[in-house]
């Protein structure tokens, strides 16, 4: 009874993430590539971007302080971090990124700083999303698959 | 290894088991991806997995041009745009220099015709856009003629 509820609240959780626009399709990628050989793959994934993306937003941050501002090189930070974003479906993130390099392309610093912002809050709230997914999923157990909703 | 201040890594994947392409079988394709965020090698060493291939990798494009200088061949190449020290265009364009006619497929987070152009330009063969997934792999070794199973 326990264990369903569990897979239940699991389920649930991971249809939000969804709904609400944090995650798209490739996260679905990332599960179908996880089994028993890899079986904490889709964590260990997620820990690793979220590794790097702290390390890249202390650049953007200091970049961002700099003067005068070097927006190619702001430019390229975020291009990285859409990109490993892109990889884990972080779908909010990956849009802000996105608006942020337009900004970087105007040169408008507010605007960077704004998007900026705004990126550091989606990071946290996705970060503090899935570790409270992952922390269900490890008392779930291994046998939660991949599935997507109405499946 | 440095250079001139600037630092190289080129990586052996796990497939490999530390031989270049026994740990696959005879006849296991060579593919090379070149590609500087971690997460991105990550996710594309598990999607080859299961594939008959030996994969290896360079994290920007001087190690990949060092690689295929210092004499090492493959099938296909995975070309990231965006990296440091020499980036995906660039890197492109010295490996066709180098008289090296191995398919090369960039790959990019942005969708741009222009970096689309620019890569064609350079060499490539085709472009992609990021993030990669299995159908695609497997598509893109099919293309090329890639034996993965």
């Amino acid at each position: 009874m326990e264990y369903a509820n569990l897979r239940r609240q699991a389920a649930s959780m991971k249809k939000n993430l969804f709904d609400q626009g944090y995650l798209d399709e490739q996260f679905y990628q990332l599960e179908e590539l996880q089994d028993d050989s890899s079986p904490n793959f889709v964590e260990e994934v997620v820990t690793l971007f979220f590794r790097d993306s702290a390390r890249l937003s202390s650049n953007i941050e200091l970049a961002l302080e700099k003067q005068p501002q070097d927006f190619n090189k702001l430019d390229i930070y975020m291009q990285q971090l859409k990109g490993s974003g892109s990889s884990i479906g972080a779908s909010r993130m990956k849009n802000e990124c996105t608006t942020f390099r337009e900004y970087c392309k105007a040169e408008n610093i507010e605007g960077c700083v704004r998007s900026f912002q705004k990126l550091k809050r989606e990071h946290t709230t996705l970060r503090q999303k899935l570790e409270s997914y992952f922390q269900l999923l490890r008392q779930v157990g291994p046998t939660e698959r991949a599935t997507r909703p109405g499946v | 290894m440095a250079l001139g201040g600037a630092r190289f890594r080129y990586i052996i994947s796990s497939n490999t088991l530390g031989r270049f392409g026994l740990a696959m079988g005879e006849g296991a394709k060579r593919i090379l991806l070149v590609e500087d965020t971690e997460v991105n090698r990550v996710v594309v060493r598990r999607l080859v997995r299961e594939l008959n291939v030996s994969l290896e990798e360079a994290e920007n494009g001087q190690a990949a041009v060092d690689l295929i200088r210092g004499g090492r061949t493959y099938d296909l190449i995975l070309m990231d745009k965006e990296m440091p020290v020499v980036d995906g265009h660039e890197a492109t364009r010295q490996i066709r220099s180098l008289g090296v006619t191995t398919p090369i497929v960039a790959l990019s987070g942005d969708s741009l015709e222009s970096d689309r152009d620019l890569f064609l330009q350079a060499g490539a063969d085709e472009f992609q856009p990021k993030p990669l997934t299995r159908d695609k792999l497997i598509n893109i070794f099919s293309r090329y003629g890639l034996d993965y199973d």
